[in-house]
């Protein structure tokens, strides 16, 4: 009898050896996998990871031009400390990437991309509302082409905005929200459980499709391959082996660096080249831009299609009780000049484009900072980097930045709140 | 399902707990269900499962009629047919392509045909079994249930061992066994992780060079390939026998014990010897129902000679259909024949002069299997045998008695190594095919060149660019040493079972580790599971 009781306890008892066996390296695995992950899955791509690393370290970063800025967006807000949501955020084109830390005052963050159209900036606004890191307000740099609807730039993430649409705006679009697996759900419960619903895998960064990742023991060799590689490295290195070519450049450095650089406020520091050019050669920069004019040929008349999905889109910022201010960033006063006297039937939705916004502004109470025109703001051609993107100091010029009470300062130049300025427009006659 | 993926471990363990929840009675349907879940599992499987069902249906049914019928005519009817099912279907998926294109020449038109795994396993253990009956060996398996599970009993469907219904179908009936037994489980869950050790850790490993050789991707030398042979016939070991280790420690957790497939064949002093210690459930088949079927060695030498080809010819075909793995047969029986017919003809001269009869059964090329009628005893004899083969000395040292102790080692040793070359000299054709080289035959002659420091530093480079360096290169040669150590003392399973518990549970941690640091995930079958 006793040896039967002794085979039943030592039967029951088995699974637990097993146990404590397997689950010391099942934990190793998964937070292996976890915490290192070479290839990005839980923590972002090894690139952006190493560039996010650096600018919450409030770095600035070289490489500016090669980056991938949506990815680097995505994965800072992404990573961004709940206690550390700034209270500003600006999104827009690179036109808006010269709104510093200092000029905007308070705590800040860029999200301005180069190229950004009316879809990357929904999707910026997007990802902190995904992320759940909403800022009290949203500086949008309005450009004009955020009303033309064939404006996209190869690099937008249409899958994102897809996703936006469908799950913010509640509008008809391809997204399909994906059902999560019963595998999903259990250690989704589990993690939820465990944490006391202070944490998810969603939290965790986890997804259907990376859960697996987790425990899987190949990808804990390749980590820790990339471990022991990445200890006898120097520098960063992606999960091949390759040096990863961004690294951190010193503040005494940016004087004379020639590259672009991402600061860590999101902004763009310009090469020296870039910086230290003569008048002459930002003419000669401006003179090519104005007859491109950017996105803005072949425009003859507002899209009233893109002011309603602009319009909502407001809406839904400020339904989410997030504070809404338009920026217009003025344009070289020669590229202004030349399409205001030059070809204007071709180009006359651009000339609509600020006296739509302003009335839009007005009825909605939003404020506006900035204009088009660099007459209106007191601006010459001393204030630009080329014939789009106006300096720091330019910039200074027409917006002080916001107070501790969230209040628009005057800039240096002009005395009184924004808006100072309208336009000037050849369609103001018609 | 493979074993080496990570559904494997799952599902076991959810069939494994499954079986201990049911009464005995239920376990055996539970099993079967089991093995048709494992089976089906893998996609190619499922349009196939018919040859299976086919298999089992029409080789139980023959059993029964064997069973019943008295006329010799009808009986040999019954077996004719079973053996036109089981070799049909055999012939059908592995050797129609092959066979065509040797004797139909250009004009033959192959089909696009995809045999179902296991299909060279099953065959052989159905056909086993009607061809038993009809020698009348036992009386033929009623229980369906019980003879579907013998065929199709999971963990011995893709890789053998080839078993024999008279050891396997008394046996999930779990009569005369306790409810649970923790050494049953204990020690075949030990067995499971050290085949996996030896399959994923060690195999895998030695595959990368080996692989990387036949195919092309290193430069070919006299020092190299004899590497590459030598590093071959290691990882075939580590791959089959690992896996046989799984598949007899799976099987073990369910109180079942599996045939032995090898016996330390490395630590064999004669090239026929180590063919008594390698597959030995394969070559155990091919004697009883092939080489006595033809006579075995009780004719004369000629017929004798030729009974020996036969058997190592269709154990090459067996392997695959390509002329690689027939090259590969007959070399191994040339060998084999070259070291025993000496010993034949000796005694054919000295019974010749002394009038007495030619031994029979004990000249045959495999070991002599204990009586039809032992079942379980069978397994525990073999245990034995093997075991006291392990431990004895080997045949040529107790003749030599007039060696000093050292000297006997000393020759044994040199004995093994000459063995251990000349069965990879043999394995070059077998790895050429399996790695698909483009010149087969041209490995033999590579073997004779290159010969000088600079081949060997290629072959020494070769080595080191494929993974053998640093912490693995160390992993290898312990790992491979210690699974031959350990071997040497018996059943693994049974081993572990004696050990304190300060040498077992770090031998589990220590496998454990090995496995998740330097084991290879997902990317390689087992290499028997192709035949």
């Amino acid at each position: 009898m006793l040896k039967k009781i002794f085979r039943v306890f030592q039967f029951l008892l088995a699974p637990f050896k097993l146990a404590l066996i397997v689950l010391p390296f099942i934990t190793l695995m998964v937070y292996t996998n976890y915490r290192i992950d070479c290839s990005g899955l839980f923590q972002g791509d090894l690139t952006i990871r190493t560039i996010v690393e650096l600018m919450q370290a409030d770095k600035a970063i070289s490489g500016f031009s090669q980056m991938d800025q949506r990815a680097v967006n995505d994965l800072y807000i992404k990573l961004m400390p709940e206690d550390q949501i700034p209270d500003t955020v600006a999104v827009g084109s690179s036109r808006v990437m010269q709104i510093t830390n200092q000029v905007a005052g308070g705590s800040f963050y860029n999200a301005g991309v180069t190229g950004s159209d009316y879809k990357d900036v929904m999707n910026s606004f997007y990802l902190l509302e995904k992320y759940e890191k909403l800022p009290k307000r949203l500086l949008i740099g309005v450009d004009p082409w955020v009303f033309r609807s064939d404006a996209i730039d190869r690099r937008t993430d249409l899958e994102l905005f897809e996703e936006f649409l469908s799950v913010s705006m509640g509008k008809p679009s391809d997204y399909v929200k994906p059902e999560p697996s019963d595998a999903y759900k259990f250690w989704d419960a589990a993690v939820q459980k465990y944490t006391d619903g202070k944490a998810s895998l969603t939290t965790l960064n986890i997804t259907d499709e990376t859960l697996p990742a987790l425990f899987d023991p190949a990808y804990f060799q390749g980590n820790l391959l990339h471990y022991q590689a990445q200890q006898a490295s120097d520098s960063a290195i992606t999960e091949d082996g390759q040096v990863i070519p961004y690294r951190e450049v010193a503040e005494q450095e940016l004087q004379t660096i020639d590259e672009e650089v991402k600061m860590p406020d999101g902004t763009v520091w310009y090469a020296s080249s870039f910086r230290n050019a003569g008048l002459d050669e930002v003419l000669i920069a401006a003179m090519g831009q104005a007859g491109t004019f950017l996105y803005m040929v072949g425009y003859p008349q507002l899209e009233t299609a893109q002011c309603a999905l602009f319009e909502e889109f407001i809406d839904h910022v400020q339904s989410r009780g997030v504070e809404v201010v338009f920026f217009l960033s003025p344009y070289h006063p020669f590229v202004y000049q030349h399409v205001y006297h030059n070809d204007v039937a071709d180009h006359a939705g651009f000339f609509e484009v600020e006296p739509y916004l302003r009335a839009y502004a007005a009825q909605k109470g939003i404020p506006v900072v900035g204009s088009y025109d660099p007459e209106a703001l007191g601006l010459t051609e001393e204030d630009f980097f080329d014939g789009l993107h106006v300096r720091s100091s330019g910039i200074e010029k027409y917006f002080g930045g916001f107070d501790p009470s969230g209040s628009i300062l005057p800039g240096t130049e002009v005395d009184g709140t924004a808006p100072l300025a309208t336009a000037r427009s050849p369609l103001a006659g018609d | 399902m493979d074993f080496n993926t990570l559904a494997f471990p799952c599902f076991f363990a959810a069939a494994a707990l499954l079986y201990y929840c049911l009464p005995r009675v239920l376990r055996p349907a539970l099993l079967l269900a089991a093995s048709y879940l494992f089976y089906l599992w893998n996609p190619q499987n499922r349009a196939l499962a018919g040859v299976l069902l086919g298999a089992t249906l029409v080789t139980w049914l023959c059993g029964l009629a064997l069973g019943r019928l008295a006329n010799p005519w009808l009986r040999r009817a019954v077996l004719a047919v079973g053996c036109v099912f089981c070799l049909g279907g055999l012939f059908y998926f592995k050797y129609y392509n092959f066979f065509g294109q040797l004797l139909g020449g250009s004009g033959f038109v192959a089909l696009k045909l995809a045999a179902p795994l296991g299909l060279s396993y099953f065959s052989f253990q159905s056909l086993g079994y009607v061809i038993d009956c009809y020698r009348g060996k036992y009386p033929p398996v009623k229980n369906p249930i019980h003879y579907a599970l013998f065929v199709s009993f999971f963990p011995c469907i893709f890789t053998g061992p080839i078993e024999h219904a008279d050891h396997l179908i008394p046996q999930f009936s779990g009569k005369g066994r306790p409810w649970v037994n923790y050494d049953d489980i204990s020690g075949g869950a030990f067995r499971m992780l050290w085949g996996y050790f030896k399959k994923m850790v060690l195999a895998d490993h030695l595959a990368v060079f080996v692989k990387a050789y036949y195919s092309g991707a290193i430069a070919a030398g006299g020092p190299t390939q004899l590497l590459a042979a030598a590093l071959f016939s290691l990882q075939l070991y580590f791959d089959f026998s690992g896996c046989c280790d799984i598949a007899i420690g799976g099987a073990r957790l369910f109180g079942i014990r599996l045939l032995e497939n090898f016996d330390n064949p490395f630590l064999a002093t004669s090239y026929n010897d180590l063919w008594k210690r390698w597959h030995k459930s394969l070559t155990g088949w091919f004697r009883e129902y092939l080489y006595f079927s033809l006579g075995g060695s009780r004719c004369p030498v000629w017929r004798w000679a030729l009974n020996f080809m036969a058997v190592f010819v269709f154990s090459g075909l067996w392997h695959g259909a390509a002329v690689e793995y027939l090259w590969w047969g007959i070399l191994c029986g040339v060998l084999v024949l070259a070291e025993r017919l000496p010993q034949r003809l000796k005694k054919e001269f000295s019974s010749a002069a002394g009038g007495k009869h030619a031994p029979a059964a004990a000249s045959a090329p495999t070991p002599a299997k204990p009586a039809a009628g032992g079942r379980q005893l069978r397994t525990a004899a073999a245990h034995r045998t093997g075991q006291a083969r392990s431990h004895a000395a080997p045949a040529a040292a107790k003749e030599s008695s007039v060696l000093p102790t050292i000297g006997r080692f000393a020759l044994n040793w040199l004995l093994r190594i000459v063995v251990f070359l000349e069965f990879s000299f043999c394995f070059i054709f077998f790895a050429a095919s399996l790695y698909q080289a483009k010149d087969p035959a041209g490995c033999y002659t590579v073997l004779l060149s290159g010969w000088n420091a600079a081949g060997l530093l290629a072959a020494r480079t070769a080595l080191e660019l494929n993974g053998f360096t640093g912490a693995l290169a160390k992993v290898l040669v312990v790992g491979s040493l210690a699974v031959f150590a350990v071997e040497s003392r018996g059943n693994v399973a049974d081993w572990i079972r004696r050990q304190w518990f300060i040498i077992r549970w770090p031998l589990y941690l220590l496998l454990a580790a090995a496995l998740l640091f330097f084991g290879v995930f997902g990317q390689s079958a087992f290499i028997y599971q192709l035949y």
